[in-house]
């Protein structure tokens, strides 16, 4: 068996200032490990001024409630890479990924709508 | 038993210029050890006086999107290095043992990152949301044991705009549990 690595992506609209949005999603059956995390968006400054998540994958507390999506981010001068970060082999057990995504008013950046993307590296096996 | 990665977040609010607190970090039984730390702030922008934002908001701009604009009345150019603001400071002891101990300043994003690349000159902006570096965690080696830390810290935000200012601090501390 040989392994592989694969990307996945997971997107969350935010639609409401000031608010908690949660989302859980499913990974693919033949993932056996999730290698790395990154979060970006399509408004970058409203989530790296304004957000804060918990991420857990097979109910295992990835990041905590607070923890802020800036220190998940990266910018363009960084490798492709070396982009994601990396977590320790996670077992994917039943293969839930969830979200909850606050926004939390800064002040600095006014609230628009925008879209969350999760992305996972993510481990196959492949004869 | 086996360890797995874990961390503790201890937010700290400031409300007062140059405001000191004090504060204790009590990890959980389990930790065995901290790895490493992160820090973070957010400003309150629900009830936040919106006239000090603005100023806070002018001096963000001036110094960051002049990048090559040479304004006459100050020599702004894309060589020159500017000092970047700072948040606060922040000190960390171990309560018990002598075995940890850190400190930093807060910086507000870095100033510099865009300096002397020909590709932000004037229409072709940078910003901290596309060109700052990736955030890792600041590794720190512990010999076990340190789970009561103590801590201080000063505020410089609202000394630089003489004004109180809300903010949150966010201490990220990375550390190794044991699990079953």
């Amino acid at each position: 068996m040989e392994k592989q690595l694969i990307y996945k992506r997971f997107d969350i609209d935010i639609t409401e200032e000031n608010k908690r949005f949660s989302e859980t999603f499913e990974l693919d059956k033949n993932v056996t490990a999730v290698v790395g995390l990154l979060l970006t968006s399509d408004k970058e400054d409203i989530m790296y001024f304004r957000g804060s998540q918990k991420i857990t994958i097979n109910s295992e507390e990835i990041v905590p409630e607070g923890y802020e999506s800036r220190l998940l981010m990266t910018g363009l001068n960084v490798p492709p890479n070396k982009r994601f970060y990396e977590t320790c082999p996670i077992d994917p057990g039943n293969g839930k990924v969830s979200i909850e995504y606050q926004d939390n008013p800064d002040g600095r950046t006014w609230f628009e709508t925008h879209r969350v993307s999760l992305y996972l590296a993510c481990e196959i096996e492949v004869s | 038993m086996k360890l797995s990665k874990a961390v503790h977040i201890e937010t700290i609010r400031i409300n007062k210029q140059a405001q000191h607190k004090h504060f204790e970090i009590r990890l959980p039984e389990n930790a065995d050890f901290i790895e490493g730390i992160e820090l973070g702030y957010r400003f309150d922008g629900t009830s936040y006086n919106v006239e000090l934002l603005y100023q806070l908001n002018w001096i963000y701009w001036f110094i960051y999107y002049n990048n090559g604009v040479e304004l006459p009345w100050l020599h702004f150019n894309e060589f020159t290095q500017y000092r970047t603001l700072s948040i606060g400071r922040l000190s960390l002891q171990a309560m018990d043992q002598s075995n940890f101990c850190y400190s930093a300043s807060i910086p507000l994003e870095d100033i510099n990152y865009a300096k002397a690349d020909v590709s932000s000159y004037q229409f072709d902006y940078m910003y901290p949301i596309t060109h700052k570096e990736k955030s890792t965690i600041n590794s720190l080696i512990t010999d076990g044991d340190t789970t009561h830390i103590k801590g201080i810290f000063r505020d410089e935000m609202g000394l630089l705009l003489n004004a109180d200012i809300e903010y949150d601090v966010f201490i990220y501390l990375w550390y190794k549990r044991k699990t079953n």
